[in-house]
């Protein structure tokens, strides 16, 4: 395999093909990204996806190198994504600090146990609209968190240099975005249990 | 330290550090005995484990459209051509 550098190199002197080649080893991950984070039309995602790469492209003399390519990318991807909501203006308001188990004093919530039954797990359909809705009630900030920890596997450390956050703040966001999905799946899941 | 005399936040926060296997040693085998022995905690960790699981698997395997990748394909190449 030829060596990002190298494809780096000729890339900023406009090969194309090499540039194509980072794209192939970059596309998918920024795909995904971009599909989680943003939750309204396909054609959203593949905006960003676009953008992602021509953006870089132009750039690529600017690319400094210290951090790694695929940072850089989930950089620009994450800024097009928050880019897009502000052009948008609205926000899900989540009341994320009003959650009945995050408060100071008073007894300890009680959590409940769930888990999605086979039957509900195998129908992967349903689940991904199940996890899509949950996640669209979520302000983007806290979806580009969770998407890059939990779903492309980056360090908190990581995750605030992308996003220009401290990491505290990802931390923060993380968790609580965390408790609002399991939150939002205890009730999706409970739902089907009344029903049964 | 006890976490039943822990406010709820900061009880929280420790378990979701220890979900992320951020607790230093100590702090962790404190946790994993409460875990056996406090059926609220033990679900919370359960449930949020479940969490990050199901959203894991949410967009595993969401790849580009060929439309997507023919477009920037086509646009590169038009980049190029106006430098």
């Amino acid at each position: 395999m030829q060596a990002e550098r190298e494809l780096i190199e000729l890339s900023r002197n406009g090969d194309t093909e090499a540039f194509s080649r980072l794209v192939v080893r970059y596309e998918d991950r920024i795909y995904r990204l971009a599909r989680t984070v943003c939750t309204g039309l396909p054609s959203e995602a593949d905006d960003v996806y676009q953008d992602t790469f021509l953006t870089a492209f132009k750039k690529l003399k600017a690319f400094r190198g210290d951090a790694g390519l695929g940072t850089w990318l989930f950089r620009i991807a994450s800024n097009l994504c928050l880019m897009r909501r502000r052009k948008k203006g609205s926000e899900p308001f989540v009341p994320l600090l009003d959650r009945p188990h995050d408060h100071e004093d008073g007894p300890a919530h009680q959590f409940r146990d769930w888990s999605p039954t086979p039957e509900e797990a195998a129908d992967k359909k349903e689940l991904a609209l199940k996890v899509s809705g949950a996640l669209a009630k979520l302000p983007m900030d806290y979806r580009l968190v969770l998407t890059l920890r939990d779903v492309e596997g980056l360090s908190a450390g990581e995750t605030a240099k992308i996003l220009k956050l401290s990491v505290p703040a990802v931390k923060s966001r993380l968790h609580r975005g965390r408790l609002f999905l399991r939150d939002e799946f205890e009730r999706a899941f409970a739902v089907k249990e009344r029903k049964r | 330290m006890k976490l039943e005399s822990l406010s709820c936040r900061r009880r929280l926060a420790l378990l979701l550090d220890y979900l992320d296997r951020e607790l230093p040693s100590p702090q962790r085998k404190l946790l994993v005995r409460h875990r056996a022995a406090c059926l609220s905690c033990a679900s919370l960790l359960k449930t949020l484990e479940s969490t990050v699981r199901i959203f894991k698997a949410h967009k595993r395997s969401a790849k580009p459209p060929a439309s997507a990748r023919r477009a920037l394909r086509a646009s590169l190449a038009a980049s190029l051509r106006s430098r």
